[in-house]
């Protein structure tokens, strides 16, 4: 007995140490690592939701929508469910969702795949009977104008950030701040909604009013597209604005693309081409000398410059007119666009105060309108200016500007001097209808005298009333405006034969302008001149605008609209 | 005057605990059935209710009845194994005698009857076992509910008979000749799984029985029984079922396989370990509510446990659980019957094999061997067998003075 005693005592001292051994144990698992153990536990049983915010929508100056959401159904596969996943992939390749191969390999390889985002039409009964195969809620941005404001909207890609255009410009704005929610996760996939974790909402985004016209913005697409059939040419801006506050009411350029379905277009096309493309303007730009020239007292207006017989050389090169004009007054240069008198008229100007004046227009920098990619243009540095570039340069070639500086350029004339910065957003509305932010007008400098504005409106008008603008005449409104005929400069260096961009740039009414508008043509066919090919197409949106409500009895209140006809055999050259 | 005086030797402490561990235990397994199936805490409470029932009248039946029954009660619990097996052709399992209400498990059932047999076979030899005849009879009785429960098949609960086997033999007293005759063996059989450990091993063996000098006949058949199995080892070992072989795999090295078997170790060390000194709190264990923990509520208790009341709650039920073993050690040293103190002997291996082999799965230590915890898992036939071998226990102890 006394063996056994020995033994019993024996048997707890080892039955002590193996519970000891377990205590050291979970105590290793449970205080040592237990951060480790916590982690692992939170990780495979806690799962994160981001919860989207709703995307701001996008609304014309007269509250109509131009990108909004829509609520949509996504296909998707949890191939680990799928049980015969070779006829899975036949069954879904047969009803057009991929080829076989890459349905099954996607189903093969992966936990988790879409099959077909934002599906158009729901999917047939056999389809959603396969398990692993799900509908799911999803969304897309939808713009229900597609072409209409393609590239001054953009787009945003499938995971709803903004890629292009005032998607991209204000992406942070409108796309608001996701929010989140915790749910608990079993392994084999079932959530739960988690009972302690915080769930934060999301931030709605921001709507924005924007200040373009989508009536106008429409006249002016089916006109365009009209004019670029008839003329077979590559493309066309054309660009609306108010003078007097400098809001931009149409943007567009052709060819577009539909921003619903933004991949099955040219990535080319998703530029918006009127603040990215530079072209050089031609005679449109003969402004810049014309202003000069008054401002700086060089030239009265009926002051006679000789263009002899239209030709005239600088360097080596001859520099010509389209047509011999003789000896021209100052008001009879812009009308007939006298490229030999432009020439000589800068050359009065002198290099260094041109330079000023294209500053002071707003060519060589950006107008900041608030758009990705915007260029700013060359304009160069008059130190390094040839007497030859320098020339060109007086009537508007070897300069590159865009569409948009062009234009604005206009507007300091039509507005009696100053330069206004672009408008294209008008308010931003918070989620909830309050007003953020509304904008005003911005003056960037004034550039003119009134005075110079003025005669330089009279002598617009004349071109319009009896010069290369006559085309863009419309009765029982005073119209001023200037015609360009472009050659197009070739990548590298020298010109394009035969290619040009054709132009008319105008405002109406004169004495209180309120609209104004850009067209630019890009290589026309046939007849090329901007007085032949913009001019009208000028017009006819001048016309179709003044008709609409808003603009009719502010442009002219006794106004009836008359279809001017054009004499066919009546050609209008413009250099 | 003595029958009352008697009650003091009823151990009031070894009841406390039980109750204890078994009221924990009942709360852990409301926890865990929450997300399955509730009325299972209702059903544990029924068979918590019956087995306290049953150890209470146990502590008041004469011990001739359960001396006399002991061969009996085995008899009809291997006849209870063999019954399943013809039974029931449906399912692959083949564990359970379908009542209406209660699946009554016969592997429990044959503990209690193998713990009575071993106990009467020895308790009828005097001295202690030197001669390996002697073990034929311990090793056959022992063999029968093995080899049923193996094939049914359940590795875990086979284990626990030669367990018992081993406990019991230990308190008898064995000579250290036939302890090397079962203690080689099993070591043969853990090396043989690498040709070049058991190679090792036999060397090793060779050595010690050239220097331990019992004769030749002696040293021969100890080597003939440790060849015979380092070499069947390895054919076994390719005859097993793949689940069984991936238990034992996945028990070296559970990171291989993190979806098979090795999950069910991983998900119980996250559990464990997440649950840190405090614990997540009752209900709170993410692991067992959300299905992670396989067995939640039977094998893996212990796990939830661990999450939910985190080291404290851990250590006060191993220490009550210690406190219980220790109890029944204390009976056993005041007992006069060599019976009783066999019988002790056998129902202390029986907690102590089944407490180490269950938690020590839960903290991967050891295989997994899917066997209960006694007194928490959910479970009849194991809830009741463990508050019987309690009251068993409290019998001895009642009557700790008789011969």
């Amino acid at each position: 007995m006394k063996g056994k005693g020995i033994k019993k005592g024996m048997v707890i001292v080892l039955l002590i140490s193996v519970w000891g051994f377990f205590f050291l144990r979970l105590g290793h698992i449970q205080i040592f690592r237990n951060g480790y153990y916590s982690k692992k536990s939170h990780k495979q049983s806690v799962k994160k939701i981001i919860v989207h915010p709703e995307r701001g929508k996008i609304f014309d100056r007269n509250g109509k929508l131009i990108a909004t959401n829509i609520k949509t159904k996504t296909l998707v596969a949890f191939p680990r469910k799928i049980k015969d996943k070779k006829k899975t992939a036949l069954i879904l390749s047969e009803h057009g969702y991929g080829s076989f191969d890459n349905v099954y390999r996607g189903i093969k390889r992966n936990n988790f795949i879409y099959l077909k985002r934002n599906l158009e039409k729901n999917p047939p009964k056999e389809i959603k009977e396969i398990e692993g195969i799900e509908l799911l809620q999803d969304r897309k941005r939808f713009y229900p104008y597609g072409i209409l404001c393609s590239s001054l909207i953009g787009f945003v890609g499938t995971e709803y950030s903004g890629l292009e255009g005032l998607e991209f410009e204000f992406d942070s704005l409108l796309g608001g701040k996701p929010g989140w929610s915790y749910l608990q996760k079993s392994p084999s996939g079932v959530l739960y909604p988690h009972p302690a974790l915080q769930v934060k909402s999301p931030k709605s985004g921001k709507d924005i009013v924007l200040t373009i016209d989508v009536d106008i913005q429409s006249i002016v697409l089916s006109e365009l597209e009209k004019v670029l059939d008839d003329t077979s040419a590559k493309g066309g801006i054309v660009i609306v604005i108010n003078p007097k506050t400098g809001e931009i009411l149409a943007m567009v350029n052709l060819p577009g693309y539909d921003p619903n379905h933004p991949l099955q277009y040219d990535k080319k096309l998703w530029i918006n081409r009127s603040i990215s493309e530079l072209f050089e303007p031609g005679s449109t730009f003969k402004i810049v000398a014309a202003t000069a020239a008054i401002e700086e007292k060089v030239f009265k207006l009926n002051d006679v410059v000789e263009t002899g017989e239209g030709v005239t050389i600088v360097g080596r090169v001859k520099i010509k007119d389209a047509e011999k004009h003789g000896p021209l007054t100052f008001v009879e240069f812009v009308q007939h666009s006298s490229n030999v008198a432009a020439v000589k008229i800068a050359k009065k100007i002198g290099k260094n105060k041109f330079y000023c004046y294209e500053r002071s227009f707003g060519f060589g920098a950006r107008t900041k309108i608030g758009l990705p990619g915007e260029e700013k243009g060359y304009i160069g540095n008059p130190i390094h200016w040839t007497p030859l570039k320098f020339a060109t340069m007086s009537f508007g070639q070897g300069v590159s500007v865009t569409a948009l500086q062009l234009v604005f350029a206009y507007s300091a004339i039509a507005n009696d001097g100053f330069l206004l910065k672009p408008l294209l957003v008008r308010s931003i509305i918070s989620s909830k209808g309050d007003t953020l932010y509304t904008s005003t007008s911005c003056m960037v400098r004034k550039v003119m005298k009134e005075e110079t504005a003025h005669i330089l409106k009279k002598i617009l008008v004349g071109v319009v009333n009896c010069g290369t603008g006559r085309f863009a005449k419309i009765d029982g409104i005073e119209i001023a405006g200037k015609t360009g005929t472009a050659e197009k400069s070739k990548p590298v260096i020298g010109y394009e034969k035969g290619e040009y961009i054709a132009s008319f740039i105008g405002f109406l009414p004169v004495q209180d302008p309120q609209l104004l508008i850009g067209v630019f043509i890009d290589e026309p066919k046939g007849l090329y001149w901007g007085g032949y090919v913009a001019a009208p197409l000028f017009r006819k949106v001048a016309q179709r605008i003044i008709c609409l409500e808003d603009y009719n009895n502010k442009v002219v209140s006794d106004f009836i609209v008359k279809s001017t006809k054009m004499e066919p055999n009546e050609t209008i050259k413009d250099n | 005057m003595i029958e009352k005086d008697r009650f003091r030797f009823i151990d009031k402490q070894l009841i406390l605990f039980t109750l204890l561990i078994s009221a924990i235990g009942l709360l852990v397994i409301y926890s865990a059935t929450q997300t399955i199936n509730h009325s299972l805490f209702y059903k544990q409470i029924i068979w918590v209710t019956i087995g306290m029932f049953f150890m209470f009248v146990i502590i008041f039946i004469p011990r001739k009845f359960l001396y006399t029954f002991s061969y009996w009660i085995y008899i009809t619990s291997v006849i209870l194994l063999i019954l399943p097996l013809f039974l029931d052709h449906s399912s692959q399992a083949k564990r359970w005698i379908d009542f209406y209400f209660f699946q009554f498990q016969p592997s429990e059932f044959a503990k209690l009857g193998l713990i009575l047999a071993l106990v009467a076979l020895f308790s009828s030899k005097k001295e202690s076992i030197s001669h390996p005849g002697e073990l034929v009879l311990p090793f056959v009785i022992t063999l029968i509910p093995f080899l049923l429960v193996l094939i049914e098949p359940d590795l875990g609960t086979a284990s626990v008979y030669p367990a018992i086997l081993i406990f019991i033999l230990f308190v008898k007293g064995i000579r250290l000749k036939l302890v090397l005759f079962i203690l080689t063996p099993f070591l043969s059989f853990l090396t043989a799984f690498h040709w070049f450990s058991w190679f090792v091993f036999i060397i090793i063996l060779i050595i010690f029985l050239s220097l331990y000098r019992q004769g030749f006949v002696y040293s021969f058949s100890l080597f003939a029984a440790n060849s015979l199995v380092g070499t069947v080892t390895p054919i076994v070992w390719k005859h097993l079922k793949p689940y069984q072989q991936q238990r034992i795999l996945s028990f070296i090295n559970p990171g291989a396989d993190p979806r098979g078997a090795g999950w069910h170790i991983l998900q119980s060390k996250i559990a464990i370990g997440s649950g840190g000194i405090w614990g997540k709190g009752f209900l709170q264990g993410t692991q067992n509510k959300l299905f992670f923990l396989p067995e939640q509520h039977t094998d893996f208790i212990f796990s939830v446990l661990g999450e939910e009341w985190g080291f404290i709650g851990v250590f006060i039920v191993l220490s009550l659980f210690l406190l219980l073993i220790i109890r029944i050690i204390i009976i056993m040293r005041s007992t006069r019957s060599e019976w009783g103190i066999l019988l002790l002997s056998g129902i202390a291996g029986y907690f102590i094999f089944q407490i180490l082999l269950n938690i020590g799965m839960c903290i991967n230590i050891l295989p997994i061997a899917g066997i209960p915890l006694p007194l928490m898992s959910y479970g009849g036939s194991q809830t009741i067998l463990s508050f019987i071998l309690v009251g068993i226990a409290l019998n001895i102890g009642y009557n700790r003075y008789e011969y």
